[in-house]
């Protein structure tokens, strides 16, 4: 547990959360891991789990076919992640499905927390669920302004 | 302070992206993205510091293989 607490400080999207809030987050956490080339989620999927990186770098693909197909086609490429970096939390947000396809570009660590789990948790420690929607419109922002460079 | 870095190489869309590491970038630092390494040539901040992190953008160079 406190191996997968040090691991959530070293994210930004839990910024400002205590050591108990920590030990709450951590405590909805699984592990999963991927091999290169694995898609983690396909767009329009629903979207139920969201990710944290452990290791490893992910590809966020929003035409997975045409990009396959046509590599040099490099705009389908929407931004690539790397370590510390979380996806598929746009739909603890806004619920809706997958805006993306997932792949990992290299083997791949990774954290899972299931949406409902964690909005439940939000929820019920409201300084908690704060702090965190607060984090991810930040994170939102960074990977706009991030967009806009390349 | 942990740093939120984007790497980004200006006319590559296909390689950079974003990780957190514990180094602040310095013009002149050498990085390896995928299995290409590259030159940071300029760094700027993206957002200003929240806690205990940063936010950071490193515009880099590819460096030729030997």
């Amino acid at each position: 547990m406190s191996q997968v607490k040090d691991f959530l400080k070293r994210l930004d999207m839990f910024n400002g959360l205590t050591d108990q809030e920590l030990s709450k987050v951590a405590a909805l956490c699984s592990e999963a891991s991927y091999k290169a080339g694995d898609t983690i989620l396909n767009i329009k999927d629903p979207a139920d789990i969201f990710y944290l990186i452990r290791s490893g770098t992910v590809h966020i693909i929003t035409n997975p076919e045409v990009f396959e197909a046509k590599p040099e086609l490099a705009g389908m490429l929407l931004v690539i992640l790397g370590e510390g970096q979380s996806f598929g939390e746009m739909g603890l947000v806004d619920r809706g499905a997958r805006s993306a396809t997932v792949r990992a570009a290299s083997d791949t660590d990774a954290y899972c927390i299931n949406c409902d789990e964690f909005l439940a948790l939000c929820n019920e420690d409201t300084r908690l669920g704060f702090l965190v929607m607060r984090n991810i419109a930040a994170d939102l922002s960074f990977k706009l302004r991030y967009r806009n460079l390349i | 302070m942990i740093y939120k870095v984007s790497f980004v190489v200006p006319g590559r869309r296909d390689v950079g992206g974003i990780q957190n590491i514990d180094r602040e970038p310095k013009p002149g630092d050498r990085v390896r993205i995928g299995n290409q390494t590259f030159e940071v040539v300029e760094v700027t901040e993206l957002m200003p510091p929240r806690g205990d992190f940063a936010y950071l953008n490193a515009t880099c160079k590819q460096v030729p293989e030997r």
